[in-house]
């Protein structure tokens, strides 16, 4: 495990950089990018992308995670943060990776808006990517924010305990707040811009090889049904439902077992 | 500038530090210490924030993860150390590393919740922390938090338009009352008790020894600053509660508290973690002339 700060000077990426187990004189079986949700999300989701980077990295996989500009232990502000932005950090990430490995196989991974992220990416990469797994993709952005908008309320009422029924003005505070916040993090004016148009259709161009996207069963896009091929997206139905729109945190680590199995066995899966 | 590291026993544990300006430098270093299980950025990035903040008062700091939290590595522990053992040495580690890279010799450390508790064991047995920040930790109700946290159920039971129904059962013993509830209200997840609100954190020891405790602090010249959010009225609640339960018992300017009313205990909302930012930032130059 390496860490690193990747791109421009003063304008640099925090990445972790799992090198893979591999005997002397062995290759690699391929690399793996992940990219983080949002926000609230990313923090809850971090040991799982831990997880998931140290058992690839077991399996012969050489794997990095990293914080897109403006987010996490990257440089950049919350209010720095856009969707290209993001964009230009999973390049860079990816030209790094591709640098450090010699990989003629990368794959990448993103969980909600990740996923939609690194569609966005797939396009603009120096090299394709031979698989592409989201899980849980946004599959509208303005249904994203709005769901965003509604955790951020209920996390604040619940959070500031007896006195948010019977002080009115802090409730309207709280509520006039979740147009441009959700759960600690700006929404800044470009994200709600992007993310209102955005929509993924079960049939949305990419230019990975392979585009596999992980939902709950009851929520497939329609026309579709578990294990049915819809090009170029092939969805699967996964065994758990997270709840990734929540302020759980202090001692809430997300870590869905089957889920990380089924990921994780994916992204091993021969291309 | 910031720089990402590996540190400490077997190279185990990760961290962040920012280096300031080169410029008049202060001989203050900031840690900041992992709140629960969230990984050295802290509750929605208030660590990253608080370290960038500090910064423009040219102060280093570094941020990192224990072992076994965030990208932090297990290792084994030298002497079958515990665990709270091991985060003090870890946090020792922590201050090795920012002198070796930025040449501060002084520290404070800046805690959330659980934090605090590997904040002040560290502060005890290390010379070198002359300061410590800790947000909700050791908390102690007194008679007057407990009326007025009942004052404000009550309220809130009137907006709801249940008071005397509340009132009624409040009067009743436990078991009559339980007795007595409507069918649903038995069905219902008992109600959180003092102490057990999730994600909350209650731990103190008792007052006078943990009032002993801080006076040597005090008299080693350590400032600490504890500060309490208004997300926890069940256990603080008013702005002088710190200072009735440790004001006889501790007497040192140097032990403060600050009472954040519009704070929540992982400082959600944005302008909490800008009020929260906006506290440690005015006495850190109180207290360091930074």
């Amino acid at each position: 495990m390496i860490p690193l700060r990747i791109g421009e000077p003063h304008k640099q990426c925090f990445a972790m950089y799992h090198p893979a187990t591999v005997r002397s004189g062995e290759r690699a079986r391929g690399a793996v990018l992940l990219c983080n949700p949002f926000g609230q999300e990313a923090i809850r989701a971090h040991r799982l992308y831990k997880l998931i980077a140290e058992r690839l990295a077991r399996e012969g996989v050489d794997v990095m995670r990293f914080d897109y500009y403006g987010t996490g232990d990257s440089d950049g502000e919350d209010e720095d943060v856009t969707i290209e932005g993001c964009v230009e950090s999973v390049i860079a990430s990816h030209c790094e990776l591709i640098g450090r490995t010699s990989a003629d196989r990368t794959a990448c991974f993103g969980l909600r808006l990740g996923a939609a992220i690194a569609l966005a990416a797939t396009g603009k990469m120096y090299s394709p990517l031979e698989k592409l797994l989201l899980w849980e993709p946004p599959l509208s952005g303005a249904a994203y924010l709005a769901e965003l908008a509604s955790a951020h309320q209920v996390a604040t009422t619940r959070d500031y305990g007896a006195r948010n029924l019977y002080d009115e003005s802090f409730m309207r505070l709280l509520v006039s707040e979740s147009t441009h916040e959700a759960l600690g993090f700006s929404i800044t004016a470009s994200m709600n811009k992007w993310l209102s148009g955005f929509e993924l259709e079960p049939t949305s161009p990419s230019a990975a090889k392979n585009v596999i996207a992980f939902r709950e069963n009851q929520s497939l896009p329609s026309g579709d049904s578990a294990g049915r091929r819809t090009e170029p997206i092939e969805w699967r139905t996964v065994p758990e439902r997270v709840d990734w729109s929540a302020n759980e945190m202090m001692n809430a680590s997300v870590v869905p077992a089957q889920t990380l199995d089924a990921i994780v066995n994916c992204l091993l899966e021969p291309i | 500038v910031e720089t990402s590291i590996l540190f400490g026993p077997n190279d185990a544990l990760v961290g962040t530090i920012n280096h300031a300006s080169s410029n008049s430098q202060s001989d203050i270093g900031f840690v900041f210490l992992n709140a629960g299980v969230v990984h050295r950025v802290g509750p929605h990035r208030i660590n990253v924030k608080l370290a960038r903040a500090v910064a423009k008062l040219h102060i280093p700091s570094i941020r990192f993860d224990l072992s076994g939290l965030g990208d932090s590595q297990r290792y084994k522990p030298a002497q079958n150390a515990g665990y709270d053992e091991m985060a003090a040495r870890e946090i020792s580690a922590s201050l090795d590393t920012l002198t070796a890279k930025t040449g501060v010799t002084r520290f404070v450390l800046c805690a959330v919740c659980s934090g605090t508790v590997h904040a002040y064991a560290a502060a005890t047995h290390d010379p070198r922390i002359v300061g410590m920040l800790l947000l909700d930790g050791y908390m102690y109700p007194t008679q007057r938090a407990k009326l007025n946290y009942f004052w404000l159920r009550a309220k809130r039971r009137l907006a709801q338009g249940n008071l005397f129904h509340w009132l009624a059962s409040k009067a009743k013993p436990r078991s009559v009352a339980r007795a007595t509830a409507p069918a649903e209200a038995k069905q219902a997840v008992p109600a959180a008790k003092a102490g057990d609100t999730p994600g909350f954190f209650a731990h103190r020891p008792e007052k006078q020894e943990f009032a002993a405790m801080l006076r040597t602090l005090a008299q080693r010249g350590v400032e600490v600053c504890f500060i309490y959010a208004g997300g926890g009225l069940q256990y603080y609640n008013y702005p002088r509660q710190f200072d009735d339960v440790f004001g006889k018992l501790v007497r040192s300017d140097r032990v403060t508290s600050l009472f954040l009313r519009d704070i929540d205990h992982t400082v959600t909302r944005i302008a909490a973690q800008q009020a929260l930012i906006s506290a440690i930032i005015n006495w850190t130059k109180v207290r360091y002339r930074a």
